[in-house]
């Protein structure tokens, strides 16, 4: 998640240099891994993907749960500052050993630095040395520059700071949103330079310098509208009715499919919508086998993970805006959530980024919703919620007297 | 754990046969600026040490708000050891107004010493620039001593003379124009520098003057320049080169003759001025503080005293009236001229010569 706290000026000033060495990591910001270990970053202020080649990391440990609490604290305390001065920007989970790692900005404005984190079976933060580490960059075309800010959406008030300031952050914070692997190419969502921004990178890894830019245009159910500007926020490609789709979620929420083989350069690509989880903006995607069925769990920041099963998508109808009355849907008008989107599940705090940590549990980082803490911590998949965190009748010992001596009794009856 | 225990006893054993038993307080070179490194000296540490205990004897943390640090994570860096220092080199740089703590350790301790730094917030400063140099005359007399130069923010010291030459009219470069100190001589405030010409160059039948000659000569012109290459303490360039035009004129060699000075006076129940015309041009600094002005009772007049006519001439500004009657300007016999000749004696006076040894020298008048 992108938290607004970059001055604008700042921002243009160090595009201005970065535009003269692009190799250069200027930013770490979303991630993702190949299975071989290849880690795919976004540098929205280099304006390219950087791949670091952490194919030799090996297991260490058959099975271990990372929980690092007040983890950003724990990053800057090793980075030498304070945790007001780190942001974390995605966390991935390496595909050989398990390990996860962060992407972390360090500093406000143009002091800005990129930090690249290991955390290792152990629970131990590792810095990762963005020096030695062996990497290749993909410079990325048709950029927002670094001047553009967004509209001041107003409420009926007079803005508040904060709106101002998400207003104030330049669009080229958007360039980048999630990366997608997918047999051998890079899927990249994010924003362009264009009016009809919201792109679909697509490029083959290893990186020849080539990409196909591709704009997307889908339905929005609860806004009512054909939408060509906003970003995908998260995605991944699936085999949906017998072809490899991108399934792809926008901010309040709908969920669309893309057929790969549309994503073609200088397309206009007509995503299918198919369905919509209600107002609020997906963060993270990710697929887990729950009893042998696949899932897709989304994170969102202003509602609870939504659990879709994978199987939900198939023969999924497509919706337009003939399919239903005109106007705004709000999440009590009824029409949303619509469409295959599974269930909201309990989670103990706002889950923001959440990847697989073992055929079992999910890694996730979270924000606590009492302390504002935010822990990397390890969850069930079957059962992510945490309910052990909250005081209950459970937490009570004569409880367990109770239903000991329940026990008993019903034992001596029998 | 095992192996850091045996090399603590081997080194131990080592330095017990030697019969001597090394400090437990280490000497540490700390940061002054965000990318510097710390230095740990390591006449403890032996050479032999694994490179996984030196976090042991160096750690560096930063300092929370309840000072707690020793359950903190240390900052991740790089660590070096060379012969005297084991250096430990952050991965990301220190910053600006962070209270940190490094921990350190030697080895035949098992305590652990504490201290904490800080590197300050760069104040925003003005651009560097030289504001005066003194004398402010270009006519100057063969035999000067020194210069005043005033900057509006610290220098960096210890550079000054790669900064500083005098150059004369054909553009050569007098090399040992200057004295060099192992210290220069700048103010508290690093703010104001004094240059001193080599004093062996301007004494009369002293070596350096028989064979290199005066570094200024009669009747010829030179610059005094002063380079933009010079940063001050912030790291920015002065911002311009600087140059003093300088005439020179006969040296000055006959004492301080205060008989000479011409006094202007005020009328009595007026706010006017009292001026005194130097009889050469006097020393900027001293002028200051070496002249006073008294009342009949001895008191000192309250006022204060403004330099004029390029160093040649002071005003004493009253803060009341002047009363009629007698007054008193009382100078301090090291008052200088730009020379170095005060009130009691010449810069190069024989040995022979005692000159005036009265402290003070006196100047009565009635208003």
């Amino acid at each position: 998640m992108i938290k607004f706290k970059i001055t604008v000026l700042a921002l243009i000033l160090s595009f201005t240099t970065s535009l003269v060495n692009a190799q250069e990591v200027k930013t770490l910001g979303a991630l993702e891994f190949s299975p071989e270990g290849v880690l795919f970053a976004g540098d929205n202020v280099s304006g390219a993907i950087h791949a670091f080649d952490l194919s030799a990391e090996k297991k260490s440990a058959d099975k271990f749960e990372i929980n690092v609490y007040n983890v950003d604290a724990q990053v800057a305390a090793v980075l030498g500052t304070s945790a007001g001065n780190v942001q974390i920007n995605d966390m991935a989970v390496h595909p050989k050993s398990g390990e996860v790692y962060l992407t972390v900005t360090r500093g406000h404005g143009i002091d800005v630095l990129p930090v690249l984190i290991k955390v290792n079976a152990e629970n131990q933060l590792q810095i990762v040395d963005l020096v030695t580490v062996k990497k290749t960059t993909q410079t990325l075309e048709n950029l927002p520059d670094g001047s553009q800010g967004f509209y001041l959406r107003g409420t009926m008030a007079p803005p508040t700071i904060k709106e101002i300031a998400k207003s104030k952050l330049p669009m080229r914070m958007l360039s980048i949103m999630d990366m997608e692997y997918y047999k051998g190419e890079l899927f990249v969502s994010g924003i362009s330079n264009e009016d009809f921004s919201s792109a679909l990178r697509r490029m083959p890894y290893p990186f020849n310098g080539k990409e196909s830019i591709s704009n997307v245009k889908m339905y929005h159910i609860a806004h009512d509208q054909y939408e060509t500007r906003a970003p995908i926020r998260s995605m991944l490609v699936k085999n949906i009715d017998g072809i490899d789709q991108m399934v792809a979620a926008y901010t309040c929420s709908p969920l669309v499919l893309i057929p790969l083989n549309e994503i073609k350069d200088g397309a206009q690509v007509k995503a299918r919508t198919i369905g919509d989880m209600g107002n609020g903006q997906p963060i993270d995607m990710v697929s887990y086998n729950l009893q042998g069925n696949e899932m897709l769990f989304v994170t969102n920041n202003s509602r609870m993970p939504q659990v879709m099963p994978l199987a939900g998508l198939s023969n999924a109808k497509v919706v337009t805006d003939a399919d239903f009355k005109r106007g705004a849907k709000m999440d009590l008008t009824g029409e949303i959530p619509y469409g295959p989107m599974g269930l909201p599940v309990m989670f103990a705090g706002s889950s923001l980024q959440i990847d697989v940590l073992n055929e079992n549990q999910l890694v996730s980082l979270t924000r606590d919703a009492l302390t504002g803490s935010l822990d990397l911590e390890t969850v069930m998949a079957m059962f992510p919620n945490k309910m052990n965190l909250f005081f209950a009748e459970l937490d009570f010992p004569a409880f367990y007297k109770d239903k000991k001596k329940l026990k008993e009794k019903i034992k001596n009856k029998s | 754990m095992t192996k850091f225990c045996f090399n603590c006893i081997l080194f131990f054993l080592m330095i017990s046969s030697l019969g001597t038993v090394a400090q437990s307080v280490l000497e540490l070179v700390l940061p002054k600026h965000l990318d510097d490194v710390i230095k740990l000296d390591s006449s403890t540490i032996s050479n032999e040490m694994e490179e996984i205990f030196w976090d042991d004897h160096l750690a560096v943390f930063v300092e929370n708000e309840a000072k707690v640090y020793t359950s903190n994570k240390a900052i991740q860096g790089e660590y070096t050891k060379d012969r005297n220092y084991l250096i430990f080199k952050p991965y990301y740089p220190f910053e600006n107004g962070m209270n940190y703590i490094i921990r350190t350790k030697s080895v035949n301790s098992e305590d652990y010493s504490y201290q904490s730094f800080l590197i300050e917030k760069k104040k925003k400063v003005a651009n560097a620039k030289v504001i005066n140099i003194y004398p402010s005359a270009n006519r100057l007399p063969e035999n000067l001593l020194r210069f005043y130069i005033y900057f509006n923010t610290p220098m960096k010291k210890g550079e000054a003379l790669k900064h500083i030459a005098l150059v004369d009219a054909e553009g050569n470069i007098d090399q040992h124009a200057f004295m060099e100190f192992k210290q220069e001589l700048w103010s508290g405030d690093g703010k104001r520098l004094t240059v001193l010409f080599d004093p062996g160059r301007i004494k009369r039948g002293v070596v350096t003057n028989s064979l290199l000659g005066p570094a200024l000569q009669k009747d010829k012109q030179y610059h005094l320049s002063i380079s933009s290459t010079w940063q001050d303490v912030y790291g920015q360039q002065l911002s311009e080169t600087l140059q003093k035009k300088i005439e020179v004129v006969k040296a000055y060699r006959t004492k301080i003759l205060v008989n000479e000075w011409i006094m202007e006076k005020p009328e009595a129940n007026s706010r006017g001025v009292l001026t005194i015309h130097f009889d050469r041009i006097m020393d900027h600094a001293l002028i200051q503080s070496m002249i006073q002005l008294k009342d009949r009772k001895g008191n000192q007049v309250a006022g204060y005293w403004q330099i004029l006519e390029a160093e040649q001439q002071v005003q004493f500004i009253s803060e009341e009236k002047w009363n009629k009657g007698k007054y008193q300007i009382v100078i301090d016999t090291r008052l200088e001229d730009v020379a170095g000749n005060n009130l009691q004696n010449l810069l190069d006076h024989n040995k022979t010569d005692e000159g005036n040894s009265d402290t003070y020298q006196c100047i009565d008048f009635k208003i």
